[in-house]
């Protein structure tokens, strides 16, 4: 190729990538200034080589010919990609689950589930992308007037608040325990055998299942318990809880994919589709349990 | 890493002078080229890549003016600074007069320290 030949095709890159309206003036003056840094050369087709590969990317020199568009702001890169890797991990975890929920073990395909769930995750990379640039471009054309001042977190809790919250985690795991006698004094001695029917637990679930997640319950109550009394977070408490958390999803996914919990279908079903969001929202707190606390070990020590 | 990081903080800091050195010469009709020469001739090599859509970008904010001229041989693009380029020109200059001595002061008490 020719020294003008490499110029015209380089040239004709850059303004590809500039807006029309500067196309034109943009290409006349880029080709001038390049053919007039080669002229002198000897060989002026590996003088234009040369010149043309430190000049750089043409769709770096376009940029630079204009404010370049951020989608994302720097700044907000590592927020976008956190949210990014844990919605789409939440969302294929979710399928899973729904997969454990809908299908009995022969019929399962995690890995169909898992490729019907990468609409939505593309779905949510789609919203996520559109939500910051949407914020970019709210804060470029309104800069922020500063820093507004938060309360620091601290390891201290709400005492009352958990208290209150350990006293309705109790009912609700005595509950659990015989459904039926709760419900069948609201409804009525009439509905009581229809109510035993549709709340029996599943022999097999009782056996081994069951009592796991009892003792699990039950060993969170009693960390709950803790926090209540000493009033305030500290590291093995934390720890303990956090790990608490993850063994409780792992059981909680155990309990929905190995088999029935209750032997009525619709009970069973319903309980499951229940439980299975109390996974996700579960996984969701734990990670933001987890960033809070680092960040209160960061400021206090 | 180190002599990479090097070479990034070098480029940082010609970045932050560089339209300061563009401004300084084109109180007087130039063209890309011609600015390019000038600029090597003074000690400041500037990648053209860099220095011509500097030019085109400083046009736009309405620090410099430009004009096409064919008197002199082929078409060129002229450059030289507007009414507000000046302006700007003579605040830039003041900042920089002032960081020179600020930091000729803290490098010559790193000097002092050292000693």
């Amino acid at each position: 190729m020719t020294a003008d030949e490499l110029i015209d095709g380089y040239v004709a890159e850059v303004v590809g990538l500039l807006p029309r309206a500067q196309r034109r003036d943009v290409a006349l003056e880029l080709r001038q200034l390049l053919s007039e840094e080669v002229a002198a050369a000897p060989d002026r087709a590996e003088a234009a080589r040369a010149l043309l590969a430190g000049f750089g990317r043409p769709a770096e020199v376009a940029a630079r010919y204009g404010t370049p568009v951020t989608l994302i702001d720097p700044a907000d890169t590592r927020r976008f990609l956190t949210l990014a890797a844990g919605g789409a991990g939440l969302i294929l975890f979710a399928a899973v689950l729904h997969e454990l929920i809908e299908r009995a073990a022969p019929q399962r395909d995690l890995e169909r589930a898992g490729q019907q769930a990468l609409p939505f995750v593309f779905a949510w990379l789609g919203l996520l992308l559109a939500g910051f640039a949407v914020a970019a471009w709210a804060r470029r054309r309104r800069p922020d007037t500063g820093w507004q001042p938060r309360p620091v977190p601290t390891d201290r809790i709400n005492r009352l608040g958990r208290a209150a919250g350990l006293a309705f985690y109790i009912l609700g795991t005595l509950v659990l325990l015989d459904p039926a006698r709760v419900i069948v004094p609201l409804a009525g001695e009439a509905a009581e055998p229809a109510l035993r029917e549709a709340f029996a637990y599943d022999g097999d679930f009782l056996r081994v299942r069951g009592p796991v997640l009892l003792a699990l319950l039950v060993a969170s109550l009693v960390v709950e318990a803790v926090l209540v009394v000493k009033g305030r977070w500290f590291p093995l408490l934390h720890h303990v809880t956090l790990g608490l958390g993850l063994v409780m999803c792992a059981v909680l996914t155990w309990v929905i994919g190995a088999g029935p919990v209750f032997t009525a279908a619709l009970t069973d079903q319903t309980a499951k589709e229940i439980v299975g969001l109390i996974v996700l929202g579960s996984l969701i707190d734990l990670a933001v349990r987890a960033r809070k606390h680092h960040v209160r070990r960061a400021v206090h020590h | 890493m180190v002599s990479g990081a090097a070479d990034k903080l070098e480029q940082e800091l010609r970045r932050g002078v560089l339209v300061l050195a563009v401004l300084s010469q084109l109180r007087t009709l130039r063209y890309g080229y011609e600015l390019r020469q000038s600029l090597v001739e003074r000690g400041l090599s500037i990648e053209e890549g860099t220095l011509y859509p500097l030019l085109r970008r400083l046009e736009a904010q309405g620090v410099l003016r430009s004009e096409w001229r064919t008197a002199e041989g082929p078409p060129r693009r002229y450059y030289e600074l507007s009414a507000d380029g000046a302006e700007l020109f003579e605040g830039l200059t003041a900042t920089w007069r002032g960081l020179n001595t600020a930091m000729d002061l803290l490098l010559e008490g790193e000097r002092c320290d050292d000693r």
